[in-house]
């Protein structure tokens, strides 16, 4: 008897190891960054841009040189700009109101199943209005996707361009499941657009996500941005994980002291 | 001349065990007899890693999407530990070169689960196999203290797999097969065996004690 208890005790330690997912959060801001945090930041760099055309628009030379000296080579060709809208390829078509305010129409990317309950192409529609002192105000209208999807999803910005970044000062994204709105003294910045290309990840800032659903998960934190990382902050636990275009999906986004 | 000399001492043992002294009954009609082995690879893939395969009865696992944040903060799986296959047989021996050996084997999996977001223990996955396994053994070596064998057997392994991350019991039955290459018991009526083999139950090696009555 005593041989089998010994060996039983050998048994157990017969391994097989799983991959194991560091910090769920990750994954939730990887998607809704890339749905619509990255895609205000392109609607106010349109806005921007299209202010500036429209006050030269009759001088065709000078229009392609600023759209040149916006955006990188390709993007903007001349038979896309005219003085009610302009179209730049991978930022979306906008097209000025008559009462001042302007429509975009964004080129759009892969909607975040989390928070959208179906994984197709979607673009948005925005209404942006300039005030006096630069300020972009941003409100989606009625998104358009490719599978009829009537759930919520309403995106409210406020921005400014200066020194060359982008500035979100105000930020709500109300979905059925999830939302994520801006800490009111941390504003998102990132660098405008160049020729050389866009930047992704914000440089500094902070969004406080808060999000459940139906199956009973809920999660609350503060996604922080910093020049080499992304922080998800819940109370005094902070977790360092890689930028976010850097993986798409890795247990190795953790970053280890 | 060596080598033929050789050949023939071999043929003289393998003969005269099965001619000279094959017609003496083996003095031992049963045996019984426990043992452990492993490593149980099947058992690993299957409940470990929840795949399955040759599953004929398999309840189904729902399935709500990848990106769903049911999905993406399941408690995650740690390491996975198996008991290894604990076996009990009783052993008939027709004649001294035939053995008809009815077997059940018994193998534990346990795997602990932990909490997405703060990494704490939050319970375990558990479950088992039970195998019957009908093996007929060639007895090619026989002395007094020592057999040699060979075996193969089919027959069939139930596995019960309580997978609580998923809220999912996964219940599996298939065909088992084993095959014995070589096997060696040392001993006459109380006696240690041990054996290599490849199959269903395990992969590798298995050891034990047995009794001749």
């Amino acid at each position: 008897m005593l041989p089998l208890v010994l060996l039983a005790q050998v048994s157990c330690k017969i391994y097989d190891d799983e991959d194991s997912l560091q910090e769920p959060a990750y994954m939730v801001v990887q998607q809704t960054y890339r749905a619509y945090v990255d895609d205000l930041f392109r609607m106010v760099e349109l806005a921007d841009f299209y202010r500036s055309y429209r006050e030269i628009w009759q001088d065709r030379e000078a229009s392609m040189q600023l759209a040149d000296s916006y955006f990188p080579e390709g993007r903007v060709s001349e038979d896309g700009l005219y003085y009610e809208m302009a179209d730049v390829s991978g930022w979306g078509v906008i097209k000025a109101g008559n009462d001042g305010t302007y429509t975009i129409k964004s080129y759009g990317d892969y909607s975040c199943y989390v928070f959208r309950n179906y994984y197709g192409y979607e673009s948005m529609n925005y209404e942006v209005t300039v005030s006096a002192d630069g300020y972009f105000s941003i409100k989606s209208v009625d998104p358009e996707d490719d599978a009829g999807n009537d759930s919520i999803l309403k995106i409210e910005a406020k921005a400014r361009c200066a020194d060359g970044n982008v500035i979100i000062e105000e930020c709500n994204i109300v979905s059925d499941f999830c939302n994520i709105v801006s800490v009111a003294d941390k504003p998102l910045v990132r660098k405008r657009v160049t020729p050389s290309g866009t930047a992704y990840n914000a440089d500094s800032g902070s969004l406080s996500y808060s999000y459940s659903d139906k199956s009973g998960v809920n999660d609350a934190f503060v996604l922080g941005f910093h020049a080499d990382h992304v922080s998800i902050e819940r109370g005094s636990s902070v977790v360092k994980c890689l930028l976010l275009n850097e993986v798409e999906r890795s247990v190795d986004y953790v970053i280890s002291d | 001349m060596s080598a033929f000399l050789l050949l023939c001492a071999g043929l003289d043992v393998f003969a005269g065990d099965r001619f000279s002294k094959g017609k003496e009954p083996y003095p031992f009609d049963y045996e019984v007899r426990i043992g452990w082995g492993g490593y149980p690879s099947l058992d690993g893939d299957m409940l470990l890693d929840g795949t399955s395969f040759f599953g004929i009865v398999d309840t189904d696992m729902s399935y709500d999407g990848y990106y769903t944040l049911s999905n993406i903060y399941r408690d995650y799986r740690g390491r996975g530990y198996l008991t290894g296959i604990i076996s009990a047989e009783f052993d008939l021996n027709f004649r001294r070169w035939f053995t008809l050996t009815i077997g059940a084997g018994f193998s534990g999996a346990w795997q602990p689960l932990y909490d997405a977001v703060t990494g704490k223990k939050t319970g375990r996955n558990s479950g088992f196999t039970v195998s019957l396994l009908p093996e007929a053994r060639f007895n090619w070596l026989n002395r007094d203290l020592v057999r040699m064998y060979s075996a193969i057997g089919l027959g069939l392994t139930f596995s019960a797999y309580d997978e609580r991350d998923y809220n999912n019991m996964e219940l599996t039955l298939y065909p088992a097969f084993q095959f014995t290459p070589v096997g060696i018991s040392v001993g006459r009526k109380v006696y240690g065996f041990a054996e290599v083999g490849m199959g269903t139950q395990f992969l590798g090696g298995m050891v034990g004690m047995g009794f001749r009555f």
